[in-house]
């Protein structure tokens, strides 16, 4: 299970941008939205691994955001966050970041800490963050302005 | 291979090599690489080929390994070209010059992109070969300049553009002349590169000769290069153009890919700048031209390897030429262009709605017969017209950032969500005021669905004033396309913005009203306020998830429907219609929600064709479930007495149920036909699912 070779899926994002015909700047709008509630979550999620440290919220938070990107078709958020929401549950065991594939063994050992879930979350929510750069800049480049 | 090892960039084999055999122990791969592709694909990509291969099969390989991604959207296997960069010393060598000296001149002045739109002034337009410039050729070859200058005033069209002018396969009555020749030419031949058409941001293109260099890093280059774009032939064997390049197979390096040029995607650099003096109405040859080009292709000419076009420039940043327009005008034959008109179309319904709209403007005669202009599939760019004669005013734009200049025909724009504003999340209980009084008329019409069922029948377009948000000729258009649902009223349940939002949208364009809460606890509410027929129901939701919201109301409708309250809410006749949107595909999840008391499940990411294919299976439900109803009367029992007590039909009970079930068998659709003719009646349809739903017969 590895993360989407392609960032956005175009084809569930131009069904949303087909509704422009009747609504023009729909789907503009509707991204502006998405890019704000994103960089929002991303914000609660940051305050949820540092501070509160909280699986249960972190949770629903990624299921909250996956909910939306994967609406959008923009799928590589969409899978972090989905990670995100099972390591909340601790469904998974940890994260592996595109850049620390090599490391995946030493996560094998996994302990019932919390600690372990949110370490794998703080990882998972710089890739996520990481994503969303390039979501911004396809769409950026997409819509013509700066997103 | 020393040459490779060397580090050499350039390189330079003698014809004999082609002729070297290639190793067939490795794969057969070649590298290529999108040129200034705006889509992140900016990694060499291998692709495999065999024996018989061509640039073209090549082409169509690259194109469906990039099958899914953005670029491979916008291109198609005719508006991309398979090249490489070589220089111009090399071909300074050969004993045709294709560069006349005021052409080179002022391309090296002339940076190669994104120069400021300012006013660099672009080259005379000139044929350095004089005797090549026959009248027929000078049209056909800058009728493709000629258009994409003409749109370039702000329409990022995907159409064919000049710095590819060179195939036959983009304007197929462009450059039939060129075309054949170069064919004959290309025969790995030691000949010198004789062909040069059309500079493209500063680069010329050519046709692919020996002998040629290669380059694979144009930035190491000097700016002041002459930099050649080569273009392979589309019908050249790859396997003889690898061997030409690299040698054995298997010697070619990524960094030394082929470059994949496309035509389109540049245009989202020019700045939208209107060209006054161009008239839109764009240059279309006429048979005549066509067949006197097929004709000269067939004279035999003596000055095959003099063969050399200039078309103008490519619109580039600073070529958005004033000074080359009317010279473009003077050259081509104007008077048959007058009147024209272009529209854009982007698929078939377009096309279709389009041809239709054609024969609607040919009996009223007010306009002039428009072209039409075929662009590919998923274009949006920016239209602008406003150049253009005040007829366009009539031309429906598809694509999304058309503005269209009809403007006067949507004052109402004000009903729809302003893009920028922050969503309403209140939006809650609130119909579409479009929506509202669609309802209205729908009520007063004597031939409304709820009464006599057969809206499917009913032309939906009488519907819609000229007070919709949509211009009329839209709205006309779209709804003879688009499909009718029933007249039913949805309840999304959805805590995120974004989807409420698309969802809302998309029942919004499908004229069907609807009401929104944002947790499983509103939604309960919003249906005890009555006249829903369907929810759409998100099962993880705040405050009360989507499941236990189910539960509350089957529970609320089993008592209903026992302590028979029915007769004070006439508006609710049949139970509702619950589908949830599952996160997860999982099987317990899905279980669980029909458990809860949901008929059916979507998956999310809900796809909106299956969500509009749900809306029509249940809404026609609902609607023909009512509709025997209303029929039905109260006069008449059935011997299915039992179904009186049901909770499900609290109101109607002496509704006849096989007749029901006859017809929503006939009007369920493809996705659920098999569900639904397991189903012999309305009963047994829930009775199916699990448990539980408190709305089974038997349970009653």
């Amino acid at each position: 299970m590895t993360i989407p070779k392609e960032v956005i899926n175009w084809s569930i994002l131009n069904e949303i941008i087909s509704m422009d015909e009747d609504d023009p700047g729909f789907s503009k709008g509707l991204i502006i939205q998405f890019l704000e509630q994103a960089s929002n979550t991303f914000e609660e999620m940051e305050v949820n691994v540092q501070q509160t440290r909280d699986l249960k919220k972190l949770d629903s938070l990624g299921h909250f955001l996956k909910g939306s990107s994967a609406a959008l078709g923009l799928q590589s958020i969409a899978w972090v966050c989905e990670r995100i929401q099972n390591l909340g549950r601790k469904k998974e065991s940890g994260f592996s970041s595109t850049e620390d594939l090599g490391s995946m063994a030493s996560s094998e050992d996994v302990t019932e800490d919390d600690a372990v879930y949110l370490d794998a979350i703080e990882k998972a929510l710089v890739q996520a963050r990481h994503e969303f750069s390039l979501v911004r800049e396809e769409l950026s480049e997409y819509y013509h302005c700066e997103l | 291979m020393n040459e490779i090892a060397s580090g050499a960039k350039i390189k330079q084999r003698s014809p004999t090599d082609a002729s070297r055999p290639l190793s067939s122990a490795l794969p057969w791969k070649v590298w290529v690489k999108i040129e200034g592709n705006p889509y992140n694909i900016n990694q060499p990509i291998s692709i495999q080929f065999n024996e018989m291969d061509t640039i073209d099969d090549l082409k169509t390989k690259l194109l469906e390994r990039l099958n899914p991604s953005r670029w491979s959207q916008f291109v198609d296997n005719t508006s991309i070209a398979i090249g490489i960069y070589g220089t111009s010393t090399e071909l300074d060598e050969t004993p045709i010059s294709a560069t006349s000296p005021i052409e080179t001149d002022s391309f090296l002045n002339r940076s190669r992109r994104f120069l400021p739109p300012e006013s660099t002034p672009s080259p005379p337009f000139s044929f350095d070969k004089p005797s090549n410039m026959n009248p027929t050729n000078t049209a056909s070859t800058i009728g493709s300049p000629h258009r994409s200058r003409s749109n370039s005033s702000g329409i990022a069209a995907v159409i064919p553009r000049s710095p590819l002018v060179r195939y036959s396969s983009i304007l197929p009555y462009c450059n039939l002349h060129s075309y054949q020749q170069s064919r004959s030419e290309f025969s790995n031949v030691p000949m010198p590169l004789s062909t040069s058409l059309n500079t493209a941001r500063g680069r010329h293109i050519s046709i692919y000769k020996k002998p040629f260099k290669m380059i694979t890093e144009r930035d190491a280059l000097d700016p002041n290069t002459e930099q050649q774009q080569i273009i392979f032939e589309p019908d050249a064997l790859v396997v003889n153009i690898y061997a030409d390049l690299f040698g054995y197979m298997g010697s070619q390096r990524s960094s030394e890919a082929l470059s994949v040029i496309a035509n389109n995607y540049e245009d989202s650099y020019i700045p939208a700048t209107p060209l006054e003096t161009i008239n839109v109405a764009t240059f279309i040859p006429t048979n005549e031209e066509i067949a006197r080009q097929i004709l000269e292709s067939d004279e035999p000419n003596g000055k095959d390897d003099e063969f050399s076009l200039h078309t103008p420039p490519p619109p580039d940043l600073n070529i958005v030429d004033e000074p080359e327009a009317p010279q473009l005008l003077n050259s081509q034959s104007e008077q048959e262009e007058t009147g024209r008109e272009f529209k854009f179309i982007t698929d078939e319904e377009q096309l279709l709605k389009e041809s239709q709209s054609f024969k609607d403007t040919e009996q009223s005669s007010e306009h002039p017969k428009p072209a039409i202009l075929l662009l590919p599939k998923g274009y949006t760019g920016d239209v602008d017209f406003s150049e253009n004669s005040p007829k366009d005013d009539s031309a429906p734009f598809p694509a999304s950032q058309v503005s269209t200049p009809k403007a006067s025909a949507k004052p109402e724009l004000t009903l729809t969500i302003p893009p920028y504003a922050p969503l309403d999340e209140n939006e809650v209980g609130l119909i579409h005021p479009l929506l509202e009084s669609e309802r209205h008329k729908m009520e007063a019409s004597p031939v409304s669905f709820k009464e006599l069922g057969n809206e499917k029948s009913r032309p939906p377009t009488s519907e819609f004033g000229p007070h919709t948000q949509i211009p009329d000729r839209t709205t006309n258009s779209t709804s003879t396309n688009t499909k009718v649902f029933p007249n039913i009223t949805v309840l999304i349940v959805e805590d995120n913005v974004i989807n409420q939002t698309i969802l809302c949208s998309f029942l919004r364009k499908h004229k069907i009203s609807y009401k929104v809460a944002k947790n499983g606890q509103e939604a309960v509410e919003k249906w005890q306020e009555g006249d829903i027929d369907l929810i759409f129901m998100d099962l993880q939701l705040p405050i009360l998830s989507g499941t236990e919201a189910a539960k509350q109301i089957r529970d609320l409708e089993k008592k209903k429907g026992s302590s028979k309250v029915e007769s004070d809410k006439p508006t609710k006749k049949a139970p509702v219609i619950i589908v949830a949107f599952t996160a997860s595909d999982s099987q317990s999840v899905k279980s669980n929600a029909l458990l809860s008391g949901c008929n059916d499940y979507l998956t999310k990411p809900v796809n909106l064709h299956w969500l509009s294919k749900k809306i029509n299976e249940w809404g026609c439900m609902q609607a023909l479930i009512d509709f025997d109803a209303w029929k039905e009367g109260q006069s008449r029992m059935t011997e299915r007495l039992s179904m009186k007590k049901s909770p499900k039909i609290p109101v109607k009970p002496e509704m006849k149920h096989s007749s029901s079930s006859h017809r929503i068998r006939s009007s369920s659709n493809g996705s659920s036909q098999s569900k639904l003719s397991e189903t012999k009646n309305r009963p047994k349809l829930h009775s199916r699912k699990p448990t539980g739903t408190g709305i089974t017969c038997e349970k009653c």
